[in-house]
Parts: structure tokens; sequence; C-alpha cells
């Protein structure tokens, strides 16, 4: 019964079977499927099962194919999984071993990869060609880990009274407990931001790759570096001494960066030299970007001469990139697009300029130019045009175009909030929020690695209860803090409850992307976290969200919130930081 | 006025040799075919030299004709529309649903004529036909559907559950 199979093992006999099936076609040379399909049926009628075996095994050990009725090509695999959830994947991957050969095969992954994780890929082509599946598998527990963080809590109307004034749900970072660095909550004295546009929002927080600064006045800050353990007090004295108010308006990896409004300053504080640099910009200062060692901003510009022609009067703002060790120099705008022309000269058009950076190239940055409007005669639909314009070494290399339709009259006013902030750790970046009234909220996105765009739809938020008079819950309130990461959606906001109670504070958590999807996962679980009010303020500004891969940030003016992702957590979602609130306190500083 | 002549008509002819007469409007759903129109003329083709199709048999091509009849005057895709990295639904409209309700084969078959006459839309919806029957499935409801049988020990098997685990929903 162990004999080898006749068939199989006689070359001779086999090839004959193969010659003879091959002879199966129509006098003009094509294949006669009906009789081919004939010849295979009868063929495996007369196979034994252990022949039938190794025919299946031989048939699924071909590296393509979906199931074993019809083989599909690898490229349509991939096309399927776009369709499919991270958790539908992981499931195929334990149907056979045909199935998991083909699921986890570098180009059936990557074609899959590139559609949910655009540029991750390109990550990490230059360093080595990567291992498709374990990159996948990384970036899918990354993703779900940010999305599970929605998982845990109640609802707003069922939190408990004892939980909101429950200590450990109100770390307090910032009172040391050897009483050296207490502070007045709020802190008092922290000058208004008068002409920052960016920075309108009181105490936002100032993240960046596990450092978070919070501003003591209007000289000093204090930098945490959460993953160091180790707090810093940054005070320039050259600002005591002038007497200017300066105010944080930006983090880095390297630097912080800070504004006066009255002398149109900037200071930039080195964090690992620790040094300081002054700058005089040539007008107020509109809003600012930085990455690493790079600061790029605008400024309202008061000359119209020396304007690119299509930019019109209301357009007055001029870019600037300044890199430390180099001199401060405006950025050539790109001509925009001359059908653009007409949309810059008309009063009804938001428009916008960002700076976006590359994730690794300090030589390389983006200009990114917004503009949303009502709607053109001949479209007659209110519209978002984004330009992005590349830059190497300060030179313009290249610009991409896009343009979003909104379903709506064109009447309505079309809101545009700029962000240029990255929001993955493989070159996706979120440049502007758009909407309508009428319509839900549109983030158009952008990839530096692969230089794509794309628009998606931001969720709702989940509680219509935490909007305040007047207050549509489909649409973001202007100053609502909102942030992106891995697909989540995450939204601050601190409002009063329909039935007038106190006031409080919420976190909603949502996948973006999904059309008219509700930040709600339809599981009767809400994703919104309710925090104490004892310092409460009756505005709505107050926090921001920050954070990355491995930390989530959310400031308000009594201190911050961490969510932990990283690994080695076991991912069950919500916490406050691991690192416990008084260890927090706890930490060293070093002056 | 252009009503009023009859529809220029294009044939096509599978791999068992069935010609098969439509409407170019119809034929040029198919970028191929669109493209062959274009490149060697609407008089080039008749019913005695039709179009050969020869990865595809007739029972699959009418099938697919009859898709490209029903959509005849949908809106081209426009090249934007794959811009949205996180745009795509499986949601199948009606008429797609129950022309998709054939057996396995000539829902691969279909799938495969259709990447091969680029008929990016009709593809679109044999790949979410084929991505619902593996949505929210076990593994073992996925061996049922697409009849596979499990060639992992149960020790494997264990392994790449446990190697997945954190993927699971809780």
């Amino acid at each position: 019964m162990n004999s080898p199979p006749m068939s199989v093992s006689d070359a001779s006999s086999a090839s004959s079977v193969a010659d003879e099936f091959l002879q199966l076609t129509y006098p003009s040379g094509e294949p006669d499927m009906p009789r081919r399909k004939a010849a295979l049926v009868n063929l495996v009628d007369a196979l034994g099962p252990w022949e039938l075996m190794y025919l299946r095994d031989l048939v699924e050990a071909r590296p393509h194919g979906l199931a074993g009725l019809v083989q599909l090509p690898q490229e349509l695999v991939s096309e399927i999984a776009t369709y499919l959830g991270f958790r539908d994947i992981f499931t195929c991957v334990r149907v056979s071993k045909h199935w998991r050969a083909v699921w986890t095969s570098d180009y059936v992954v990557s074609g899959y990869v590139r559609y949910f994780f655009p540029g991750l890929i390109e990550t990490f082509a230059p360093i080595q060609p990567p291992n498709c599946w374990n990159l996948f598998r990384k970036a899918a527990r990354r993703y779900i880990r940010h999305q599970r963080g929605k998982y845990v809590t109640t609802l707003a109307q069922e939190c408990d009274a004892t939980r909101l004034d429950s200590p450990e749900l109100l770390p307090d970072p910032i009172s040391h407990p050897n009483g050296v660095l207490r502070l007045p909550h709020p802190p008092q004295h922290i000058p208004q931001a008068r002409s920052f546009v960016l920075n309108s929002r009181l105490f936002p927080v100032h993240y960046s790759h596990g450092k978070v600064a919070r501003q003591l006045d209007g000289c000093c800050v204090i930098l945490d570096d959460l993953v160091k353990r180790e707090r810093r007090l940054v005070s320039s004295p050259e600002a005591r001494l002038r007497g200017w108010e300066l105010v944080l308006v930006a983090i880095t990896d390297k630097l912080l960066v800070f504004g006066d409004a009255r002398n149109n300053v900037l200071v930039i504080y080195h964090i690992e030299y620790r040094e300081f640099r002054k700058l005089s910009i040539p007008s107020n200062l509109m809003y600012l970007y930085a990455s690493e060692t790079t600061v790029g901003f605008t400024v309202f510009q008061l000359d119209d001469d020396t304007l690119p022609e299509p930019l019109p009067r209301e357009f007055r703002r001029r870019p600037y990139l300044w890199r430390w060790g180099e001199n401060l120099l405006p950025v050539d705008l790109p001509r925009t697009d001359p059908s653009a022309a007409r949309l810059t000269s008309d009063p009804k058009c938001a428009h916008d300029i960002g700076f976006v950076f590359h994730p690794w190239n300090p030589d390389v940055f983006f200009l990114v130019y917004m503009c949303a409007g009502p709607g053109l005669p001949e479209e007659s639909r209110a519209f978002l045009q984004i330009s992005v314009s590349e830059y190497h070494d300060r030179t313009l290399v290249r610009s991409y175009h896009t343009r979003h339709f909104f379903d709506g009259t064109q009447d309505e006013l079309v809101r545009l909030k700029p962000l240029c902030r990255a929001m993955d750790s493989h070159g996706g970046v979120a440049l502007c929020l758009a909407w309508l009234e009428t319509t839900s909220v549109v983030m158009a996105r952008f990839n530096v690695l692969t230089r794509r765009f794309a628009f998606c739809t931001v969720p709702e938020h989940p509680d219509s209860s935490l909007t305040g008079p007047g207050h549509n819950r489909r649409r973001l309130e202007w100053d609502e803090s909102v942030f992106f990461w891995n697909n989540v959606f995450y939204s601050y906001r601190q409002a009063s409850r329909a039935d007038n109670a106190a006031p409080y504070r919420a976190v909603a958590f949502a996948p973006i992307g999904e059309n008219k999807r509700r930040a709600d996962d339809g599981r009767g679980r809400s994703r919104l976290e309710i925090f104490g009010e004892r310092w409460q303020r009756r505005t709505l500004e107050g926090g921001g969200l920050d954070g990355d891969d491995n930390l989530l940030v959310l400031g308000t003016e009594i201190g911050y919130y961490v969510w932990n992702f990283q690994d080695g957590t076991d991912g069950s979602g919500i916490g406050w930081l691991t690192p416990a609130a008084n260890e927090l306190a706890d930490m060293p500083v070093v002056m | 006025m252009a009503d009023a002549k009859p529809a220029p008509k294009i044939w096509v002819q599978s791999n068992d040799s069935a010609i098969i007469e439509l409407d170019r409007q119809v034929a040029e759903r198919s970028v191929l075919i669109k493209n062959l129109i274009e490149d060697i003329g609407d008089e080039g083709i008749t019913a005695q030299n039709p179009i050969p199709i020869p990865n595809v048999n007739e029972a699959v091509l009418r099938k697919v004709v009859e898709w490209c009849e029903h959509h005849r005057n949908d809106p081209p895709q426009t090249q934007d529309d794959d811009n949205d990295a996180r745009k795509k639904t499986t949601e199948i409209e009606e008429w797609d649903q129950k022309f998709m309700q054939v057996d396995q084969e000539m829902l691969f078959e279909i799938i495969l004529a259709s990447n091969y006459l680029d008929i990016k839309p009709l593809l679109d919806v044999g790949c979410k036909t084929v991505a619902n029957m593996i949505k929210g499935k076990s593994p073992e409801e996925i061996r049922k559907t697409f009849n596979i049988t499990n060639d992992f020990t149960p020790e494997e098997e264990e392994q790449i559950r446990r190697e997945n685990e954190w993927a699971e929903d809780r």
C-alpha cells in the first residue's frame, strides 16, 4: 500500500498525458476548454486517494492563487485585501498553508500595505528591503492599540460623581513634591498670544518625541522628558532682562520655539546645546511649523509689491524658513495654477499657507497652499483646493495639486482649518479640515513619501450633549482641539452638558475615514473620558492634544494627561500614563 | 438627430468561438476593447472579423456583457477616485449583488475576465463580493466557504493563533 503511484513517477507516461492534454485544441489552435475540462475530470476520477493528495499538494504549492477553485493572480488578492479589516487578514493567514503563503507573500502584502499604510514601505526601503508581512503586523498592531484607546469609558451621563474628583485622574506633574516648582493653578502670568493665530489657546500642550513642554510665565518653560524621566526648567535670561513676553509656539525633537508678539521676535532654544538664538521677524507672526532644527512660518505681508501676481491683496502672508545655523530667508512662492488666480482674488474664498517637513531628510520641505471657496460658476459646488510644493534645499522642485468638491449648495461658506502636521510615522500628514455648515467635516491628507493626496471624513462627535448652546454636533468647534494619529481621530472638548450642569471635559476617539460613520462603535460603548473640573474655566480655550506612536498627551490648565500605547504595554487600551502621576511629579529637576 | 442612426455595433469572439454582438458604447466599458477600437478603427471590426477575447469563454463573456449593458450609462470613473485611501466600503448596489449571485467558479472567472478586459468597476464589484465572503468569518468558516482543507497540524494552528492573538477582537 506504500507503493508509489505509477502515473506520477513514470516520467514518460506523465509527459504523454500532458501532451495529449495540450492537443485538445480547436482547429484554430485555441485551447478547447470544454474538452480539456472533461479530460481533467476523467483524470481526477482515475486517481487514487494518495495521488489526489499529491496532486492537491502540487497545486497548492504554487505561490499564487487564492482558493482551490480558480487561481486568482496575486495583485487581485491584494485588491481583495483592501476591502477587508486587519482582523480578517489575520484570519485568512490561519486558513491553510497555501493561504498563509499567499496572504503573507511580499508581493501581496506590499500591495495592501501601500493601501492601508501609504508611505510605510518607503520609510524602510531606503535602509533595507523590508519584510512586508512583519512590517504590516507591527503597523496593524499599533493601529489596533491606538484604536482600542476608545473602548473603555462610560457615557457622560453614566459618569459617576466619585470619579470626577478621583485624585489619580488628576495627575499634576507640575507640583513638585519638594515644593521647588509649586505652581498656582492655573499659572498666572502667561502672556496673551495676541496675534499668534495658531496659538490662541491658553494652555496648549507642546509635545514632541517624548518631550512635553509647559509654560510657566513670560520667560519660563518646564520641559519634561518622559523617556529619560528628566525635568528641565528653560528660562531665557535675555527675555527676562528685556521684559519680553514670550509664548511657547512650538516644540520639536531638538528645539523649543518662543515668540513675542509685540516685538516681532522669535526666541529659539536648542534642547541639546542648551543655547538660545534670537530671530527678528519682518512682520507679525501668523502660523509657525517646526521639525527637528527647521522652523517655517508665515507672517502678515504688508508691502504688496513683492507678491506674485495671482495673489490678491487680501492674501497678505509670506512664508519664511529658518534653520539652526542658517539665516532667515523668505521662501519663493510657487506660481499658483492660472485657474486658481481667479479663486485667490475672490473675497469669499479662504486661504492659508502651511509648512510640512520630510520625516528624515532635513533638506526637503513642502509648502502647502490651501484654498476653500463657495463654488465656481461652472461647477456650482463648494470646493477645497490644495497645492503642495516640494522644495529641496530651498529650491522649488515640483508641485502637486488636488481638489475636493462638497455636496451642498454653492452659497454656503466653506470653513477651513489648517493643520499641517504629521499623522503617522510613515510620511502621512494631515493638511487641513474643511466643512460646510450642512456637511460632514472633510480632512485633506498627503503622504510626503508617496506624494499622494487623500480625502477622508472626520467622524461626528459622539455625544451631542457635549456641545454648547447653538452648537451643531456634526461640525467641529473652531477651537475644539483635534488630533489625528494612525487613522484614529481624537477630539478634546470642554463644554456644558445640555442640562446646564457643571462644565466638564471629554476626549473622544474614533477611527477616521469611513463615510458617515459616527464616533460610536455600535456596541453601546462611547468613547468619552470625563475629567474633573476642579480648576474649570468658563471658556473653551484650554487644552490641546498631541502625540505619536507611543504616547498621546492632553494638556489642560491643571497639568497634562498621558496615554501610553508603547510596546510592552498590553494594549488593553486606555490608562493614565503608566508611570503613575506621583512618579511623574517626582521627576528630578535638571537646571 | 443622432438617435435616428442605429448604435454602432462591435463583435467579440470568446475562446470557444462564440461571436457576440454588442453596442460599441457597451463594449467601451472595457478599457482594453476601447483602446483596441481606437487603434484599429471600428470599420475593421465586423461579424466576420470579430475581436478575439482568448482568455474568456462564452458563458463568462455573456455574463460580462450583461453587466456592461446594465452599466452602459454609468459615468466614467475618474482617476481621483482611488485617491481616497480610506473610503473603500464593501457595499454593493442591489443589481450588482444579484448579478454576482453565481457559483464560485463563475465569480472567479468574472473577476479574471474583468481584470483582463480592464473593466475596473466590475473588478471592484467582484473583489468586494469575495471580500464579503471572507469578512467577519472564522478560519473554519472560510475553509467551508471556499472548500479548503485545513493542512495545519494542531500545534501549528495554535502557534499561528497565538502570534496573532492581539488582533482578536475583545
